[in-house]
């Protein structure tokens, strides 16, 4: 957790410094940001629910278990511009970035919210349905456009901390973060594909991923999901086999010219301590 | 079987990959009823290249999914001709791949242009350290074709790309960050360079500290959305880590699907035939026209396609081996020196420097591209100085890591035990912290490295297979060993705790990958005695025949080919509607 809050800190240009006093206790800073708001910022709970589930009919979008990262961003966006929002903007402009950072974390670890009962589809939606899952899984070879899944994972599930999670969000709220793709009132893709992706869909073909998505189950808590490389410790644990003493290998598998394991039928190599020639 | 002889056109294109869409949308803009052959199946990025099943690394990268079927055609290899040749049944040191778009589908995007110097190789070589200086066995040739006149059509062919790259020399303006050696060009790329990685800056601020001049490496996978020339849009990359033998599923990778097909496929004069695998090129009595070609399609019928012009572009191995099967131009014998088709194969001579860092330094090498990284080219071809050195030829060094996947990059320190538990410490310890550098270097040809019909072994069609004949020459061993020191004292530079070097040594083993850079067969010139095809890529004896690829090349620089093979295309494509469609003949006397 520290480690990914340093992280989050860096990726977002803020000093590491200001994290390091977030580590220690629970992240109360965060819990009153949401729940009861500060001086510039209204409580979050009021538009995104009390659990961060948000609200469909408002638009406001469910947060809970989002990528901290993401939503870091996106705070930091509407404080610049970037991304255009009337309610939005004010809101992150009257947090500094320590709170930022810490009510993005507040959401990041909720548990993930799931819907009482599936998004309902009539039978008139069931073309656009067929028709988004089409989209998000495949893509459309006539319009350019890949498969939303290639990003933002099977299902929509996400890839945190880069790519949001789509599966469960509100339809009305993801009609309206495509628009604004469209109408560049959001401008927080670096490479450039979201505005992209989003012109080449017509009104027929967002309604049809919003109400696909909409109705995927939700993704699972971010704490299951973040890799976290494993410590040498774990790997001793699990012996597999004697431990063969160093041997010259013959013909050992190159990979881009490159040697991919053992040494390459040579004389083991000392450590090199020479110093560079300049 | 019964052949079915089917209505003239006026042009047929073997293989339709890089080289046939680019001839298949010229030949149609000019007018000409084409068909397209090829032997694979048809793809296009949706649905074919989508994830996640795109990232399947099991398929693709070790079994080879869009490779060439060994089981259906193959090669047959020996180092020396007192050896007997015998089949690859697994693909290793090279890939030849198959299906619409061919090896541009799944290649890494890596983009140079060659230099003047690698085009005009014998002369240069002769003005400047005398005719004796190349070694004896070397057959060191110039192309009949120079820098200044490939340049409009490097330009044409990285602006279809979108290449990502910056300029080191504009209008002969030396600019800072590019490359210092390359020759002039008119314009910029047209897109800007991609993001620099972590273990790439390392590698940039060591380069510049021993004096190199470290510039962004070219690629086409690209560095944002961009609209090409035929008004075909390409989407940036997102550095997946699954470039090479993967088709790309983000519209990212300059391919034929992504930057040209679309556009030829709507053009009612192109048909295309996929899984048609040709048989051979048919000519009339005199032998001196071809007048239709033999294929078999996936139903295995047989059908003989009527053709006024015929386009071999069927990727370098596959072009000589077509001429041969052809009987097109004379066949080289190694023995006594004479003939052509087979002369002058060469490959690609490949080495690499690792670098292993303490584990602070986080290299995340999954988080890449194909042709992502810095690079130098101060040991590029004849950039520096080779008198006291005794060899020829040069390599572009650079940290360009591409491969950084689960099953296949596993980088331990030399005495480390090739298997077991120390081995999966190993992997655990080092894998995220290893920077690879890589030294990608030239390949000159030699008398005895050709290409023929193999007398034993035949494909599934009953035709006789290509016979592989190729030893590392003592020439690019020396080069190598030296420049990957020169490497390696980069890597020393890197502050890493630990170097190892493995500069390229003999004997050639095409069970180890290294690229599939296979060039010559079909080599281009003004003398018809040392060429099988002219400057345009004109057959000197089938005058209706062009073939182009990296075949064409008379000797392989430090470079990679695609920019070149793009360039050629292009310019025999302009040769061709200028000249040829006005007045079919020879374009060149002999």
């Amino acid at each position: 957790m520290k480690r990914s809050l340093i992280a989050l800190a860096l990726g977002l240009g803020l000093p590491a410094l200001v994290v390091h006093a977030q580590t220690a206790a629970p992240n109360n800073l965060g819990a009153r940001i949401a729940t009861q708001g500060v001086e510039g910022a209204a409580a979050c709970v009021g538009c995104h629910g009390a659990n961060g589930e948000g609200n469909a009919a408002g638009g406001f979008p469910k947060l809970a278990a989002q990528s901290a990262d993401y939503l870091a961003r996106q705070l930091v966006a509407y404080a610049n511009g970037v991304r255009q929002n009337p309610v939005m903007m004010p809101i992150a402009k009257g947090l500094n970035d320590e709170q930022r950072v810490a009510v993005s974390r507040y959401y990041a670890d909720l548990k993930p919210v799931v819907a009482a009962s599936p998004v309902n589809a009539t039978a008139a939606d069931a073309a656009s349905l067929a028709r988004g899952r089409t989209l998000a899984r495949i893509g459309d070879s006539q319009l350019r456009v890949q498969a939303c899944a290639n990003c933002h994972g099977p299902g929509g599930i996400g890839a945190p901390p880069v790519y949001p999670y789509l599966a469960g969000q509100h339809r009305e709220y993801l009609v309206a973060a495509l628009n604004e793709w469209k109408n560049t009132a959001r401008n927080t893709d670096p490479s450039g594909q979201m505005p992209s992706i989003a012109r080449a869909l017509s009104d027929a073909d967002i309604a049809a991923v919003a109400l696909y998505f909409a109705r995927q189950p939700g993704p699972p808590p971010l704490a299951s999901r973040v890799l976290v490389p494993p410590r040498a410790t774990r790997i001793d644990r699990v012996p597999s086999g004697p431990t063969a003493p160093p041997q010259p290998s013959r013909d050992v598998g190159v990979e881009q010219g490159t040697p991919t394991s053992g040494n390459q039928g040579q004389a083991p190599a000392q450590p090199n301590t020479s110093q560079p020639t300049k | 079987m019964t052949t079915t002889r089917l209505p003239e056109v006026d042009a047929v294109l073997l293989g339709v990959g890089l080289v046939g869409t680019l001839l298949g949308r010229e030949l149609t803009r000019a007018g000409l009823k084409v068909v397209g052959l090829e032997r694979g199946e048809p793809r296009w990025t949706v649905p074919d290249f989508q994830g996640p099943q795109m990232h399947d690394e099991l398929r693709y990268s070790v079994r080879k999914a869009l490779m060439q079927d060994t089981a259906k055609e193959t090669l047959t290899f020996r180092n020396r001709a007192d050896q007997v040749a015998l089949p690859i049944r697994r693909w290793g040191s090279f890939l030849p791949g198959t299906g619409l778009g061919g090896a541009a589908v799944h290649w890494n995007g890596q983009t140079y242009r060659f230099q003047d110097s690698d085009l005009r190789a014998r002369s240069h070589h002769v003005e400047r350290y005398g005719a004796k200086f190349i070694p004896d066995e070397v057959l060191l040739q110039d192309w009949g074709v120079n820098a200044a006149e490939l340049e409009p059509y490097y330009d044409r062919f990285e602006y279809l790309l979108g290449t990502s790259g910056r300029a080191g020399n504009l209008k002969g303006q030396r600019i800072a960050g590019g490359n210092p050696f390359e020759d002039s060009r008119a314009r910029d790329y047209p897109t800007p360079p991609m993001k620099e990685p972590y273990g790439s800056a390392i590698f940039r601020k060591a380069a510049a500290q021993l004096g190199y001049h470290p510039y962004p490496q070219p690629s086409s996978n690209l560095s944002q959305p961009y609209t090409n020339p035929e008004g075909m849009q390409l989407q940036s990359c997102m550095f997946c880590g699954f470039c090479e033998r993967y088709g790309c599923e983000h519209y990212a990778k300059s391919s034929p699907q992504t930057v040209l097909l679309p556009v030829l496929m709507r053009d009612p004069n192109f048909t295309l035939r996929t899984q048609c695998q040709v048989l051979r090129i048919n000519l009339d009595d005199a032998r001196k026209q071809a007048r239709s070609v033999t294929y078999i399609d996936a139903m295995g019928r047989e059908f003989e396609q009527p053709a006024k012009l015929v386009i071999v572009g069927m990727f370098a191995l596959n072009n000589v081996r077509m001429l041969l099967l052809s009987g097109i131009g004379r066949p080289y014998d190694p023995a006594t020196g004479l003939g052509v088709v087979g002369r002058n194969y060469a490959y690609q001579t490949m080495g690499s420097v690792n670098v292993f860092f303490d584990k602070n330094v986080n290299i995340n090498p999954f988080m890449r591209s194909g042709a992502n990284g810095t690079v130098i080219s101060d040991f590029v071809s004849d950039n520096f100085d080779h008198g006291p050195l005794g060899f020829i030829g040069g390599a572009y060094v650079g940290e360009i890591m591409s491969h950084g996947r689960p099953i296949e990059f596993h980088p331990v320190p030399p005495g480390t035990p090739s298997w077991g538990s120390a081995w999966k410490k190993a992997v655990v310890e080092h894998y995220n912290h290893t920077s690879n550098i890589n030294v990608h270097g030239s390949s000159v040809a030699i008398r005895r490295n050709y290409l023929d019909l193999d007398p034993t072994y035949r494909d599934a069609y009953g035709l006789p297979l290509l016979r592989m004949t190729f030893e590392f020459p003592d020439n690019d061993l020396k080069m190598s060993a030296y420049v990957t020191e020169r490497a390696a004292d980069i890597g020393r530079a890197m502050g890493g705790k630990q170097v190892a070097s493995s500069p390229r040594k003999g004997p050639y083993n095409v069970t180890q990958y290294q690229t599939t850079h296979n060039t010559g067969g079909t080599i281009m010139g003004s003398d018809p005695k040392t060429s099988v095809v002219n400057k345009y890529l004109q057959s000197w004896d089938v005058h209706n025949v062009f073939v182009i690829g990296a075949s064409c090349f008379p000797q392989n620089a430090s470079y990679n080919p695609t920019d070149t093979v793009g360039a050629l295309a292009y310019w025999a494509a302009d040769a061709i509607t200028r000249h040829y469609l006005k007045s079919p003949g020879p374009l060149v006397q002999a």
